[in-house]
Order: structure tokens, then C-alpha cells, then sequence
């Protein structure tokens, strides 16, 4: 897997200093039946004001490489092996108090689900107030009133009156806007947003992916979006990273990754979704199904279900898709994919 | 409301895009939705319990469906879509209006007939998870249908016929022994699809059919329905939040707000040509997937949210939110009809209006 370092993705313009290095990130979860291997050597960076999507389908492990970041999967079963650096602290060589002594104002998560995020019993105010009393010992007076003047920032309507409701008496993008206080509280320079928009409806997707563009623009902080949606990654971010199957596949800019692809799976994807500016014509579906992570396929993991695969006698030497596990290479300026013939998918 | 597309024949071929043509002739009309209402009564207390209002989920919903044809029906969460696709099934009762089907009315249907209209008109729940019975083999769900429908399949050749529908959805036919927890979500959602259709059904009612499945494999299912439509002749009420694959697989699409219908019309005039603001809100809020047609779209962010059910406003159920709303919209409700535009809006300012770039490609 590429170090991160070197990591030859060109920042866009905005982008500033280095924030987040992943660098060969694996999490693996051991129960009775087996080893289940949820991540398998992800790296990558996130810069200063910069959007990176995480695109990927149920079970590519996005969602468990963001929670190893935020260090909330149970250790163990999860085990969590290579580095994550925060500012060029390497947080999982510290101990637990200093990891959220780090995590607790550098690093913040919103989830899909608000509603179960926030607890039932304790009104919306208290909760967001409670970042300023627990991280930077304020009175409840003052922890309210900054609570007022947080959910002022995300946009809910008359903040002062409903800083004492309840997560129940709030609409799902409401309840979204009050996890965007709460995470945006103590200014964090690093904000993971873990299908944020999935459970609302599309004009409230629109709203809140909005309310987070400008926030970033605001504090300058970096977003790492995961997602399964190809348009909201289209919209909304800056670089992409296609995962499959606890690995990185593909990795560019979201103009070079939608305009043309260089992985087979990413291709499938883009060829499988309809859209909304076409009729278009019969949808060409990916076959087969995601692996199952407790036992990957050799080789390329994505080539069971792959067109372009070449097996045995078909293959170049040391090329075969079903025995080499493709290495996350660069094959075009500032696009890696993990494919051995990722050139024939891009045409060039 | 008044009738929101003509159902004579000759009307039809005026109204059918060439798109529609080209998946099988357009028939005769199977079902015919008028004023259809659901009211669900709000109760206060708790021996004696008094009505204190109703929650008017769907709220007069006008539509047909005809022999080969899909409509796609549109909305946010809450705005009665998932409502109608229970009525149209007769799970519930409507409180107003009612459903013909081939020219009788299902509210007054009972015994035979009413055993008949259950067969012929199916449905496709969401979530392939909750709508599965666990402790149930696969084959025993495909088949259970044809213990009351005893006649659509002889007795002895019944494991045979399972099987046969299982290889029909992509199934492995030898997983007739298997129980629902031994598949993925996309392979429940066939196993769904094939209890639909053991029954030959004429009309289905897809209730979110693909909305809980990975996109990869949203794609598979959305062309095995496809197909199955073209061999069987069959008849979709497409309910989906999803636009782009209502657009997809439709041939004329319904939008609704709020318990009523505030657009309707070819996937074709709905699509380039929004004339309610509702549409062209919801249209110009889905994210695009092409890099060079980011930002040329015209960003309609709509304020606030949906009103509840309970208490709509009066006049048109839009104009809280609507950035053309004048005094004629609280005091009178606007029809259905065409305005000029093409096809039929809800608005008193109907007017078309492009918000979706087009795609050269």
C-alpha cells in the first residue's frame, strides 16, 4: 500500500496543512467463528479544508476505519493495527486519557442516525451544553447560552425557545442540525460525517450538506464524508476514496474518479446508479454480491464479480487476478487504483 | 380534483411518450384511484376515548394505472405515499374516495371477488428483512400464497413450480430448504418478488423495493422487475423516494406532498418540465452525478419543514413553504389540471420551469 506521505493526490487549492495520516490502517474483528476483516491496509490524508469522500457499499469497512479514527469500536474484539496521526501524533501509540485529551476537541463524528445519537432523556440544550462543561469546565448558565448560540449557527429556527426541548419534539433534519452543534462545539479541526444525509429526505440532504459546506468554509476544518451515494460525493467533496472490501480500490480527484474511472469496481458503480438527468437506458448492474469479510477472495478481492478479470493463461506474469492482490499504484497523474489492468479501464 | 389524465384510448396514445410504447402497448385501464382519502382519527384518552381529529394522510389522490404500465409515485417521508400503497392492497380501508379496479369498486367487494382483487394486485414491502417470516423455509414463503389460492397451482406439481419461480429471480432453485436469514438483503428482496408473483398477479404495488439494497445491487433488482414486466405484461405502482430511479423506471410519475398529488405526468414532463414548485424544489435538491454538470443546476432550497398531516394549512398544502405563494393560495385549493404547461399541476402559478441540467452525453 502507497505510504501516505507520499501520497501524490494533488490538493486542491483551498487545502492547507496536513491534518489526519492514515497510513495502513487494519482492523480486525476476532469471534468464535473466525477472523472477520472488517479493514486491510487503508491509508490516507486529509488536509486542512479539505472534503474527502469515503465511497464504498455496506460492508467495505468505511464506517469501521472512521470509528478506529474516533477510537469508539470495543477493543477487543476489534483490533486495530498501523497509524493514525492527528497533527503528526500517532494516536494510537498514546494512552486511552491522551487519545481523548486529543480526540475530544481535535477530532469530532456526526452519525445517520441522529435520533439514536442523542439521548432521549436530557433536552437537546443540555447535550450540546455539556461539551462546554465536560471539555472546558463552564458554568450551566454559560454552557446554555452557548448551546443558544451554537444551534443559532446551525440554522435551527428560534434556538432560544427550543434549547429546552427534547430530541423527540425535533424532525430528522432538525435532529441532524443538533448532531452538527454538538459536534462542531469546540471547534474541531477534523469532522467525520458518517452518512450524514442517508435518513432524510432529499430537500433536508440538501439543506444540511449545505449547512456543512459552510461551516467548513467558516472554520476551515477538514471533512471526511462517507457515503454510499455517488451524487452527494459528486457535490460535496474534493477527493474520493473508493473502498471494496476493507481496501482502498481507487483514489483521485472526484472530477478524474467521475469523469472516468480507473478501477473496474468504481466503473460498475457509476454504470449501475440511474440518474436523475436521463432516462437512460437499461441499467448495467455489478454481478454477484459483496464478499463476505470473513472470507475475502484471494487475489483482487472484487474479481468474483469483475468483467474485466483475467485468470490463469489470460494474465500477464504475476498479473493474475485471482492469485496477485493488485497494489494501490499510481496509474494516471494523480489517480491510484488498485487494478492490474487498471490502463484498459481508463482507455489509455 | 378534478380527473387528472383523460382514460378514454385515444387520449392515451396523445399522452404516452415514446419511451412508454416501446415496453409493450399500453391496455386498458386496471385501476382507477378517485378522491381517494385515509383519515386516521386522533384519540384522547384512555376507557373513553374521544376523537379529536385526524391525521389526514392521504387526502383526495387521484391516478390510473393501465395493463403494461409503470407509474411511479413520489414523495417525502410522511406524505402518504406508503398510505396508498396499503390501500391499493386492502390493507386498509379509505375513509373517502374509492379504487376501481377493472370498473368495479373495491370497497364494495366481497368474498370471491374480494379473494380475486387480492390475488391480482400484489406487493413489494421495503424492507425484505421485517417483511420475511424467519421460522419459514423459502419454498414455504413462495408457496404459502397458493393454500388460499389453491387453484392458480395444482397440488402435486407445487415444489416444482417454487422452483421454477426461484430460477425466475435468479434464485439457486435448490434453496427451497433455506430460510430467509441465509440470504442477502438483494436475494430476500427476490424471494419477495417471487412470493408477488406466484399468484399471477396482474398489478404490483413496489413499496420501496430497492431502497434498503446497495447500489450495486439496487441495479440488478430494478432489471429483473423490468423484466418480469415485459414477460408477464405486468402492471407497476413504482413508490419510491428515490427520483432518479423513479425516472428511470417509469413511464409516467406522480408527485405528492402532503396527502395529495401535486404533479403528474410523463416521466418526460415531470422531469424537464417541473411546473409545481414542490417538483422543482425536490428536483433541483437531488445531487447530480456528473463532475461537469456540478453547479449549472438551479438551487431551490425550500425553508422549514413538511406541516403535519393533522393540521394542513387551508388552501394549497404548499404555500407555507412556497416562495410564490399569493392570498388566493390560503383560501383556495388549487386543482389538478393542466395550466398551459403540458401536463397537470396543483398550482395556482403553475409555470415550467428546467431545473435539472440535461445531459449531453
Amino acid at each position: 500500500m502507497t505510504q501516505s506521505q507520499l501520497d501524490p493526490t494533488p490538493r486542491p487549492a483551498t487545502a492547507g496543512a496536513t491534518l489526519l495520516e492514515v497510513d495502513d490502517l487494519h482492523v480486525e474483528f476476532r469471534q468464535r467463528s473466525g477472523v472477520v476483516n472488517a479493514v486491510n491496509g487503508v491509508s490516507y490524508t486529509l488536509a486542512e479544508g479539505e472534503t474527502l469522500a469515503i465511497l464504498g457499499e455496506s460492508g467495505s469497512g468505511k464506517s469501521v476505519s472512521a470509528q478506529a479514527i474516533m477510537g469508539i469500536l470495543d477493543v477487543p474484539p476489534a483490533v486495530v493495527r498501523g497509524a493514525i496521526r492527528f497533527e503528526g501524533r500517532d494516536l494510537l501509540q498514546m494512552s486511552e486519557e491522551d487519545q481523548r485529551q486529543v480526540r475530544g476537541p481535535g477530532i469530532s463524528m456526526i452519525f445517520q442516525d441522529a435520533l439514536s445519537s442523542l439521548n432521549p432523556v436530557y433536552s437537546v440544550g443540555w447535550q450540546i451544553g455539556e461539551m462546554f462543561r465536560v471539555h472546558q469546565g463552564a458554568s450551566r448558565k454559560e454552557a446554555k447560552q452557548k448551546a443558544i448560540e451554537l444551534m443559532d449557527r446551525v440554522r435551527i429556527p428560534a434556538a432560544a425557545k427550543r434549547v429546552n426541548d427534547y430530541p423527540h419534539q425535533f424532525s430528522g433534519g432538525m435532529r441532524q442540525r443538533v448532531m452538527i452543534a454538538m459536534a462542531i462545539a469546540l471547534d474541531p479541526r477534523i469532522l467525520i460525517a458518517d452518512e450524514p444525509t442517508t435518513a432524510l429526505d432529499v430537500t433536508v440532504q440538501a439543506q444540511v450538506m449545505d449547512l456543512l459546506k459552510d461551516l467548513q468554509r467558516e472554520t476551515g476544518m477538514g471533512l471526511i464524508l462517507i457515503t454510499h451515494d455517488l451524487g452527494v460525493v459528486n457535490e460535496v467533496a474534493d477527493r474520493v476514496a473508493v473502498m471494496y472490501a476493507g481496501r482502498i480500490v481507487e483514489r483521485g480527484t472526484v472530477d478524474d474518479v467521475f469523469t472516468d474511472a480507473g478501477h473496474p469496481y468504481t466503473e460498475g458503480l457509476m454504470n449501475s446508479v440511474p440518474q436523475v438527468e436521463a432516462k437512460g437506458g437499461r441499467l448495467q448492474p455489478i454481478v454477484g454480491q459483496p464478499p463476505n469479510l470473513a472470507a475475502i477472495p484471494s487475489g483482487c478481492p472484487f474479481h468474483p464479480r469483475c468483467a474485466r478479470r483475467r485468470l490463469g493463461a489470460e494474465a500477464a506474469p504475476g498479473r493474475d487476478c485471482a492469485v496477485d492482490v493488485p497494489p494501490l499504484r499510481l496509474v494516471a497523474p494523480g489517480r491510484e487504483a488498485a487494478c492490474h489492468y487498471s490502463e484498459e479501464v481508463l482507455g489509455v | 380534483m378534478s380527473e387528472p389524465i383523460p382514460t378514454g384510448a385515444t387520449a392515451v396514445s396523445a399522452t404516452a411518450p415514446a419511451s412508454a410504447t416501446a415496453r409493450g402497448p399500453l391496455g386498458e385501464t386496471l385501476l382507477e384511484i378517485k378522491g381517494l382519502q385515509k383519515h386516521f382519527p386522533l384519540t384522547q384518552g384512555v376507557l373513553f376515548k374521544r376523537t379529536i381529529g385526524h391525521v389526514r394522510a392521504v387526502d383526495g389522490v387521484n391516478m390510473t394505472l393501465r395493463r403494461g404500465e409503470t407509474v411511479g409515485l413520489v414523495g417525502e417521508s410522511g406524505c402518504g405515499k406508503s398510505t396508498v400503497s396499503k390501500l391499493l392492497v386492502a390493507l386498509e380501508k379509505p375513509t373517502g374516495g374509492s379504487i376501481l379496479y377493472k370498473g368495479k369498486d373495491v370497497a364494495r367487494m366481497s368474498g370471491r371477488a374480494l379473494k380475486e382483487y387480492r390475488r391480482e394486485v400484489q406487493i413489494i414491502f421495503q424492507d425484505p428483512y421485517s417483511s420475511l417470516n424467519p421460522r419459514m423455509t423459502v419454498g414455504d414463503i413462495v408457496a404459502e400464497g397458493w393454500s388460499v389460492h389453491a387453484d392458480i397451482a395444482p397440488r402435486k406439481n407445487r415444489l416444482e413450480r417454487t422452483q421454477e419461480l426461484l430460477d425466475r429471480v435468479g434464485l439457486n432453485p435448490d434453496y427451497v430448504n433455506r430460510y430467509p436469514h441465509q440470504f442477502s438483503g438483494g436475494q430476500r428482496q427476490r424471494i419477495g418478488i417471487a412470493r408477488a408473483l406466484a399468484l399471477r398477479p396482474e398489478v404490483i404495488v413496489c413499496d420501496e423495493p430497492v431502497s434498503a439494497l446497495d447500489v450495486s445491487v439496487q441495479a440488478q433488482v430494478v432489471n429483473l422487475l423490468e423484466d418480469l414486466q415485459d414477460e408477464f405484461g405486468l402492471s407497476y405502482l413504482f413508490i419510491a423516494h428515490d427520483l432518479s430511479v423513479v425516472r428511470h423506471i417509469s413511464d409516467r410519475v406522480a408527485v405528492m406532498y402532503l396527502g395529495s398529488i401535486v404533479e403528474e405526468g410523463t416521466d418526460e414532463q415531470v422531469y424537464t418540465t417541473p411546473s409545481h414548485p414542490y417538483t422543482q424544489a425536490l428536483l433541483s435538491s437531488v445531487p447530480l452525478h456528473e463532475p461537469h454538470l456540478r453547479g449549472q443546476k438551479d438551487r431551490i432550497l425550500l425553508q422549514g419543514d413538511v406541516p403535519s398531516p393533522a393540521d394542513p394549512p387551508s388552501g394549497c398544502r404548499f404555500r407555507t413553504r412556497c416562495w410564490k405563494a399569493q392570498d388566493i393560495c390560503a383560501t383556495e385549493a388549487p386543482a389538478l389540471v393542466d395550466r398551459g404547461q403540458g401536463h397537470p399541476a396543483a398550482c395556482h402559478f403553475a409555470e415550467a420551469r428546467a431545473v435539472v441540467p440535461v445531459d449531453v452525453d
